[in-house]
Formats: structure tokens, C-alpha cells, sequence
């Protein structure tokens, strides 16, 4: 996986135990941490929630829970798959909070139609604006893949849904969205 | 395939590399080097990815001013401490009563420490549960719902012991946390508060019922229609009063 976890050198340097650098050491730790994965947080979020104002939010409160629970983190290759998963809890957690009005597509679309236009490439925005309309089943994997760059069974963990499970989705997922470009099916 | 026909053989590598562009498995690596249709579908895939990739790089918002700092907490000032602290037992005294913390080793104290170790359940309401797999876990206790109740989570756990139907029911007012406990009347009831969970457990014909709210208590109407829901069959009836 080209996970940006991956490159992240302890601050300590060298192949430090985490459960031995003192608490200053850790905190320097998680915070160099989440400076580098918010934005794979933030977009991850966003796609979603699709609400730039709440994937902040969720953001926000899931490194505010991931900071109280760091102390038990040893295996720090996975902090990104962790901080993922704890996102993905906040979300669920505003989502059965606030009952989010997932079905409201229009007034999704017309909050967040500056962040969809802000591209110079019309190609872009259109694919932007098909993901943006793709059912949370399809978009979540998608983004999981082409843009976290997991491996299928990594996606499965994350979601909770069988590696044919993700296959058959991110399949229907590239499908809808040619269909809607107008990319043509080819067979 | 190479006159630009398309196979079986054709369609099970789009297939493949349709859901997964960068899988390198010796025989897709094979047929494409023999199909130039597949080579040219994977080509264009690749660019279609590229546009995905850079249409989901949405613009990153600076860092919001923290209302809570997630790394140093001990930084805000005693002032602000002190004030929301006055803020917090002015607002509590104005409007309610203290609910009690669990006891420790009280069954309502299990709910709490099971339910911190299953934070998953509430995953599931973003992916409910098949109502199949709900009846299933309902009938193993021999537990009746009411068709409409909108239960996304069902699964038998231990706590404290008791073999319980745990359930997250998503509805109108949010999820709620029910657990069942047929056939054994508990001895203590009422309201609990700890962290974000806040729940009561009562007693109801043929066993008990815990049933918990995350982050905000569960409104009265909420707990009212799951009450009204539940129905515990003739054998768990037995060995209790009503």
C-alpha cells in the first residue's frame, strides 16, 4: 500500500519501541501524525459526509478521540489504517446523531457546489460532480482505493464487507460512472 | 481477441481490472500482452482513474482554531476551565437532577463497560444488518420485536454473565442501544450516566430490558415505542412475575 503512514520516521529516529518514548515524545509523535494524514482524513470525510463543514468536524473530534486512545497504540505502520477507522466511527456517530439527510442530493450539491467547481479542468469537475452523486456504497471504496490506495482486503477490513464484496462495488462503482460521463461501457 | 474481438476470456480480465486497475496477476499480465482490445482498455482505465484520482483531491481547509486542542489539552487556560465549569454545575443544577454513575458490579455498570468494548455496533448504522440475521438473534432468545421497529445491529453477548440481545436501533431520534435480558427480572432499575452513554434499565414482563442512548439521553417517545416493541415469548415468562 503507498500509504503516507508508511514514510513517517519516529521523531525519535531509529527503530524505537513506542511504548517506551516518554509522554512529550508521543504527543510530538501523534501530532506530526495527524498534521500529515488530515488531509487523507479530511477527504476521506468529505466524500462521505459530502459536507465540507461537517468532514472538518468529524475530523476534528476523531483525532480528539484517537489522541485519548494513543497511549495503547504499539503498531504504528497501522496508524493511518487506525485513524481511518476512527474517522469512519465519527462519522457514523454524527450520522446517528444528526440523522445526516443523506437523500437530500440537491441541497448536498448546491452547498458544496464551490468546492465541485474549483477545478480548472471540466473533465474534473463532471467526474467530481458523478462521485459526488454516487450512492455511499460505490464512492466509499473508491475513494478507499484510487486515493488512500488500499488493497481490496484492506478496504474489506475498513468496511466491514468481504474482499468480493469491495470487487463487485468499485466494479459497479467505475461502471456508473462511465455510464454518466458517457466513457461508454466497452465489453 | 488480437482482431479485436472480444472473448470470454476478454470480458473476465475487464472484469478484474475494472474493480482492481493495478492488479499485476500473472495472468491478466498474460492475456494483455497477447490482446492488444485489453491492452487499449487497460490504457484508458488508466487515464479514467487518473481523472477520479484528481477529481476526489478536493482542496484541504486550513486547520480549524481548536475548540478543544486533541494534543494538549492542559493548555487551555484555568480561566476556561473554571468558567465552563461554572457553566457546566449552573446548567445542571438549573435543569436536572444528577443521574447516578453506575456502581461497580452493578449489571447496569457491565452495559457500560460492554458497550466501550463494542464500539463497533454503531458502525451499523451505516451498514444495518439484514433483518433475517435480526430475527435470528431475537428468536435464539426467544425475543419479539415489532416488525417496524428499525433494528440495524442484533448480536448475543455475555454481560455480566447473562447471555443478552444486544440491539442498536436506528430511528427517528438517533441510535439507542437495547439490550434484552429474558427470563431474569433484575433487581435494580432506573437511570445510569457514563461518558457520552446514558440508558435505563428496568424490569418488564418475562426479563429486562437495559436500553442506552449514545452522546444525548433517549427521548422519552423513543424509549416509549421500544417498550411498546418488545415482547418476550412464554418461556421466559415462566420463571418470572410480571
Amino acid at each position: 500500500m503507498a500509504s503516507s503512514s508508511d514514510e513517517i520516521e519516529p521523531v525519535l529516529g531509529g527503530s524505537i519501541g513506542v511504548d517506551r518514548i516518554d509522554e512529550d515524545a508521543e504527543r510530538r509523535l501523534f501530532d506530526r501524525w495527524a498534521v500529515e494524514l488530515r488531509p487523507d482524513l479530511f477527504r476521506y470525510a468529505f466524500w462521505l459526509a459530502r459536507d465540507r463543514a461537517l468532514a472538518e468536524d468529524i475530523v476534528q473530534e476523531a483525532l480528539l478521540r484517537a489522541w485519548r486512545a494513543f497511549g495503547g497504540l504499539r503498531d504504528k505502520q497501522s496508524v493511518k489504517q487506525w485513524l481511518m477507522t476512527i474517522t469512519r466511527r465519527e462519522y457514523a456517530r454524527t450520522y446517528q446523531r444528526k440523522r445526516l439527510e443523506t437523500t437530500d442530493l440537491d441541497a448536498l450539491s448546491a452547498r458544496e457546489e464551490g468546492l465541485i467547481a474549483a477545478h480548472d479542468d471540466l473533465d474534473v469537475r463532471e467526474m467530481r460532480s458523478a462521485i459526488f452523486d454516487l450512492e455511499a456504497e460505490y464512492r466509499e471504496p473508491l475513494v478507499l482505493q484510487v486515493l488512500m490506495g488500499y488493497k481490496t482486503e484492506e478496504i474489506a477490513g475498513i468496511m466491514g464487507i468481504s474482499a468480493g464484496a469491495v470487487l463487485t462495488r468499485l466494479f459497479r462503482a467505475r461502471r456508473k460512472l462511465k455510464s454518466q460521463l458517457g466513457w461508454g461501457v466497452e465489453e | 481477441m488480437g482482431g479485436g474481438g472480444v472473448s470470454t476470456e476478454c470480458l473476465e480480465f475487464r472484469r478484474r481490472v475494472e474493480a482492481e486497475p493495478g492488479n499485476e496477476a500473472p495472468d491478466l499480465a498474460e492475456h494483455e500482452a497477447r490482446c492488444a482490445s485489453c491492452a487499449r482498455f487497460r490504457r484508458t482505465l488508466g487515464q479514467f482513474d487518473g481523472l477520479i484520482r484528481e477529481a476526489l483531491l478536493v482542496d484541504v481547509p486550513a486547520p480549524q482554531a481548536p475548540r478543544r486542542s486533541p494534543v494538549a489539552p492542559e493548555r487551555r487556560t484555568w480561566w476556561g476551565i473554571a468558567a465552563a465549569l461554572v457553566l457546566a454545575v449552573g446548567i445542571g443544577l438549573a435543569f436536572r437532577l444528577p443521574v447516578p454513575e453506575p456502581r461497580a458490579g452493578s449489571f447496569a455498570g457491565h452495559v457500560v463497560t460492554h458497550l466501550e468494548h463494542e464500539p463497533e455496533a454503531l458502525d451499523a448504522v451505516l451498514r444495518p444488518m439484514d433483518r433475517a440475521r435480526v430475527e435470528d438473534v431475537l428468536a435464539a432468545h426467544g425475543v419479539r420485536m415489532a416488525a417496524t421497529t428499525p433494528i440495524v445491529y442484533a448480536r448475543t453477548c455475555i454481560v455480566d454473565g447473562k447471555r443478552v440481545a444486544h440491539l442498536v436501533v436506528h430511528g427517528a431520534s438517533g441510535a439507542v442501544t437495547v439490550m434484552l435480558l429474558p427470563g431474569e427480572q433484575l433487581s435494580e432499575s432506573g437511570t445510569f450516566e457514563a461518558g457520552s452513554l446514558s440508558g435505563r434499565i428496568r424490569p418488564i414482563t418475562g426479563g429486562s430490558v437495559a436500553i442506552v442512548g449514545h452522546d444525548q439521553p433517549v427521548e422519552p417517545a423513543a424509549e416509549r415505542r421500544i417498550l411498546e416493541a418488545v415482547g418476550f415469548d412464554r418461556r421466559n415468562r415462566a420463571g418470572v412475575a410480571g
